[in-house]
């Protein structure tokens, strides 16, 4: 399955370039694009660009269809939004300046109350059609499990959910929390250490089921301090040298002293 | 061409778009999956909401997760990926207990996130399954 990295024609949207940071703007594969977390970002200078929840939200979904042309679809094609507003307070005016770019058969939509990062006050992030001619039409769907049955924390403990799911070529990974693979128990050091534990445990469960780190599509990271968002940046480029997935970091309260929890979607 | 399908809501109380004005479809088809709106607890007749306790909330959004996915062509068992959206890690427990009748084999991957949930309900589910029925 072909994993594709996507570039903004304009450059100043590019935005991991722009600031350094080690993901890409978004990932094509399997007939589906996902779009990293985006934040307001002025279209003409690359500079951040905080205003209200309407300007910001504007802002982003102006550029998300700049992006998404790049990628050769359109917001028409979006079919499902996760927006992080920064206070669910002001989910009408999010609402209000939304609607327009969505005129005919809105996207399925998510929304949640997060910390966000750089004082901004609305992420979003889409999966859209790529606009091809791929379809597909059935995707079997099988639970897998990583070859270590210490770090199978969904059996071990008795937990609703599978490790991840495979459907078609596509995985979708539960959210991980450090567990040491040597013994099966939370490894609850520094964030540092907890990352670096949570994505080695990521590369056992994808390598356990025919992906790896590389086939990665889409992170999801929940940090319970988003001031540790330059650790996980500075160990992402660590685990993903090149052409790095789609990224989304928000911050939110976590179990048991977790500092950290990752999930995602990788290509077979 | 790839097609995109919107869902209509399978019962007049789950459209919140003309319930509440978000601007979203229940669901989109495409590519062989069901991507699915954040469902809450409301009514899938009335579209009233029904806040009430960890359990009863995520009852009944299992029960209108049921209509929506049988409506697009899916059913809880080809799940995916699901979003937990829960109001305080301190209900885990009791969210896992209400969850896993819904789940009981092969449960999709999961992750819960605890954060702001629009208009004080207690449970969010954002969801993404797998088109077709099980074999």
């Amino acid at each position: 399955m072909p994993r594709e990295t996507i570039h903004p024609a304009n450059k100043n949207l590019d935005v991991p370039k722009t600031f350094g940071l080690p993901y890409s703007v978004g990932i094509k594969t399997d007939g589906l694009i996902f779009l990293s977390g985006m934040t307001a970002i002025d279209a003409a200078t690359g500079e951040r660009k905080h205003g209200t929840m309407a300007s910001e939200t504007a802002a982003i979904l102006t550029n998300m269809a700049d992006m998404l042309a790049s990628a050769g679809s359109s917001l028409a094609n979006v079919v499902k939004v996760n927006a992080f507003l920064h206070s669910l307070l002001e989910m009408e005016s999010f609402n209000g300046a939304y609607k327009g770019f969505f005129p005919e058969a809105p996207p399925a939509r998510n929304v949640s109350g997060v910390i966000l990062n750089s004082g901004m006050k609305v992420e979003i992030e889409c999966i859209a059609l790529a606009g091809g001619s791929e379809t597909v039409v059935r995707r079997e769907r099988a639970p897998i499990e990583p070859k270590n049955p210490l770090l199978n924390n969904s059996r071990r403990f008795n937990r609703p959910h599978s490790p991840g799911i495979r459907v078609g070529n596509l995985i979708f990974v539960s959210g991980m929390v450090p567990l040491d693979p040597a013994t099966g128990e939370a490894r609850l050091g520094p964030t540092s250490e907890q990352i670096q534990v949570v994505l080695s445990n990521m590369a056992h469960l994808l390598e356990s089921n025919g992906s790896a780190l590389e086939r990665v599509v889409k992170l999801n990271v929940s940090l319970a301090n988003m001031l540790e968002c330059d650790t996980f940046y500075r160990l992402m480029r660590r685990f993903f040298p090149n052409d790095p997935p789609a990224c989304t970091v928000v911050g939110m309260q976590l179990s048991n002293g977790h500092g950290v929890e990752i999930e995602c979607v990788a290509a077979v | 061409m790839a097609t995109r399908e919107p869902i209509l809501p399978p019962a007049a109380g789950l459209d919140l778009r003309r319930h509440y004005g978000l601007h979203q479809s229940p669901a989109i088809r495409a590519q062989g999956l069901i991507f699915c709106s954040g469902m809450v607890a409301v009514h899938p007749e009335t579209g009233e909401r029904e806040h009430g306790t960890m359990t009863s909330e995520t009852r009944r959004v299992f029960g209108n997760l049921d209509l929506l996915l049988r409506a697009a062509g899916s059913s809880l068992d080809r799940l995916v990926q699901v979003h937990a959206l829960i109001y305080d890690r301190i209900e885990y427990d009791v969210l896992n207990r209400a969850y896993r009748e819904f789940v009981p084999n092969g449960p999709p991957a999961r992750t819960v996130w605890s954060v702001k949930i629009e208009s004080g309900f207690k449970v969010q589910l954002d969801v993404i399954a797998a088109e077709g029925v099980t074999l």
